[in-house]
């Protein structure tokens, strides 16, 4: 074998050449396809106001970013980001600390109920918030919570505890026993075990399941659109959605700058933190 | 000495494991019971009642709002053959071009990541981004679609994508596969590099092909990721709503919709609220149907591992 070998190489090399370029083209294109209608975005919204009535294709004839400013006015778009930056943040924060708590609990300690309390949560990863609504809407109104932040955080949390509470217990698991059993020997409570020995250990899974719920609720526009009626409490997706539908304007380079602008931040962070995303996805659906 | 009262309490807590692990889990039981378990509840019981929503009297039905959904509402039945189909291709087709993608990227590609990348974008852009887009994309005659059929010489091929109540749902399901393959692709390739590299090279040397390799020795080394990505998939078509409401509102004559659009509907828009809640029990149902079939899976896997 090994004396054949080079004798061969020039061919063989010639046609793994070949191969490849094949394998690229096929992947390039395929990707270029996926990518087209976030291309098609960007595109027409640095495309002149109006020219899209004549020009719908790939290319923008003319550039002009002036919109950009004038749409971040227009649709105060400060507003509408600080409402989801609210919104959002306060359900990561509250999601990843209770969550972390209870998963603590259901991996390393025993309890009354604790396996039927565990699956409990679990069936929550299955309910459609969709068939939530109802009673969520008048629990809202019941306790005064309609346009208030707290009326879609809330829901949010509750339906963002199951997978949280998922993935850290399988993650808590994993962690060796004896870094509890020398604390616990010491003296130390089990809340100082949880706070200044699990959590710190779980940076990894945290991030995860925080840019899991953040994400989610970022992109969510269901509650928003039930429970935050008034202009100034609105989210960038309700107001996307209404700017987008308004008859006022339809000019589809302001509407799609506008796309461009809530797409950014959600670019940024799959760029920067993709390792997390894929092992968030990865979590439950890979055999270690 | 202990006290009595305290000390019976001492062994009743003990007996019964009334800990601080209790107080663990308590915030986020709380925060569950108040906006999960309550509302799931309150869904059985508003069910049986007729109700606008706003005023102060109720009255009582029975099995009314059950007996009309399943024997005269269209759009429900509309919604559940729309919802089955939503599943049938959300679970096929990304099996077929996610899995083949993700083949294609195991190998060593100098690009690799950067095809990653672009096929995830589309998993974590927003759906209201995604949905105003492709209705572009769709508009008839002028969207892009419809103008590159006619540059290719295929007008014949043209349609109103979200107008025509015979293809509208399907122009739905496209973007969803759309959105959806990135995270197949992603996942899949994940599991195919826990697959050790001395497994192909044996089959290689036994004369297996790309292709061989890939339906002989890939896939079937897979097949506990093809399984939960399968249920996955499931149950986001029973949850399916976003695209719905964005690119067609279930129309037209709700040829498009679903359930979770149709709980929507018919509680804020038509103020049914009983009967919303009627809804809202079988799309419940059939969601939790799914999860115990989840779960059961999990459980097998999880004992054939350990």
């Amino acid at each position: 074998m090994e004396a054949r070998a080079p004798l061969h190489t020039g061919r063989w090399q010639a046609a793994r050449l070949l191969q490849s370029i094949a394998v690229n083209g096929v992947l390039s294109a395929v990707c270029l396809l996926v990518l087209m209608p976030i291309l098609l975005m960007v595109s027409t919204s640095i495309k002149a106001p109006g020219e899209t009535q004549a020009n719908r294709g790939l290319i923008p004839r003319q550039i002009e970013l002036g919109k950009f400013g004038e749409v971040w006015q227009m649709v105060n778009v400060p507003q509408l980001a600080l409402n989801s930056i609210i919104i959002t943040a306060a359900t990561v924060i509250l999601v990843l600390l209770l969550g972390s708590m209870a998963a603590y609990a259901f991996a390393r300690m025993d309890f009354f109920a604790r396996t039927p309390l565990y699956f409990a949560f679990l069936i929550g990863l299955m309910i459609p918030t969709a068939a939530l609504i109802v009673p969520l809407h008048q629990l809202n109104v019941r306790f005064g919570l309609m346009n208030t932040h707290a009326g879609v955080i809330g829901p949010y949390v509750a339906l963002g505890l199951p997978f949280c509470i998922l993935l850290l217990r399988s993650y808590f698991r994993s962690l060796p026993r004896e870094l509890e059993e020398a604390a616990l020997i010491d003296g130390a409570s089990r809340f100082t075990i949880y706070w200044s020995i699990f959590l710190p250990l779980s940076k990894p899974a945290l991030t995860t399941v925080g840019i899991f719920e953040a994400l989610a609720s970022w992109n969510d526009f269901l509650l928003p659109l039930l429970f935050l009626t008034q202009n100034e409490m609105r989210t960038l997706p309700l107001g996307t959605i209404l700017f987008t539908t308004s008859v006022v304007l339809t000019r589809y380079e302001h509407q799609f700058a506008l796309l461009v602008m809530m797409t950014i931040p959600v670019i940024v962070v799959l760029l920067f933190l993709q390792r997390h995303f894929v092992s968030g996805l990865t979590a439950g659906a890979v055999k270690s | 000495m202990p006290h009595p009262i305290s000390s019976t309490w001492r062994r009743f807590a003990r007996r019964h494991k009334l800990n601080s692990g209790l107080l663990f889990v308590l915030p986020a039981l709380a925060a569950y019971l108040l906006y999960v378990a309550w509302p799931t509840v309150s869904i059985f019981e508003m069910s049986l009642y007729d109700w606008d929503g706003v005023s102060a009297t109720q009255s009582f039905v029975g099995l009314q709002n059950y007996v009309e959904l399943f024997t005269q509402d269209r759009a429900f039945r509309l919604s559940i053959r729309n919802n089955v189909l939503w599943a049938i291709f959300a679970t096929t087709v990304p099996l077929v071009f996610g899995f083949l993608l993700a083949y294609t990227l195991n190998q060593r590609l100098r690009f690799r990541n950067l095809y990653r990348t672009a096929l995830f974008l589309p998993v974590v852009v927003s759906s209201v981004v995604v949905g105003f887009t492709w209705a572009f994309i769709y508009n008839p005659q002028a969207g892009l679609l419809s103008t590159t059929l006619a540059a290719l010489g295929l007008r014949a091929l043209d349609r109103a994508w979200l107008g025509d109540p015979g293809i509208a749902i399907y122009s739905v399901i496209v973007v969803a596969l759309w959105q959806s393959l990135g995270a197949w692709v992603v996942i899949y390739l994940a599991a195919l590099q826990s697959v050790p590299d001395e497994i192909y090279d044996s089959a290689a040397i036994d004369g297996a092909g790309f292709w061989q390799k890939m339906i002989f020795i890939a896939f079937p080394l897979t097949r506990f990721t093809t399984a939960v990505l399968i249920i996955l998939s499931l149950i986001s078509a029973v949850k399916t709503f976003d695209l719905v409401y964005l690119l067609t509102r279930g129309g037209p004559y709700h040829a498009s919709e679903v359930m979770a659009l149709g709980v929507y509907q018919q509680a804020f828009k038509l103020n049914h609220h009983g009967y919303a809640s009627a809804l809202s029990v079988v799309l419940l149902l059939i969601g939790t149907a799914v999860t115990i079939v989840q779960l059961r899976l999990y459980a097998h896997a999880e004992e054939s591992h350990e």
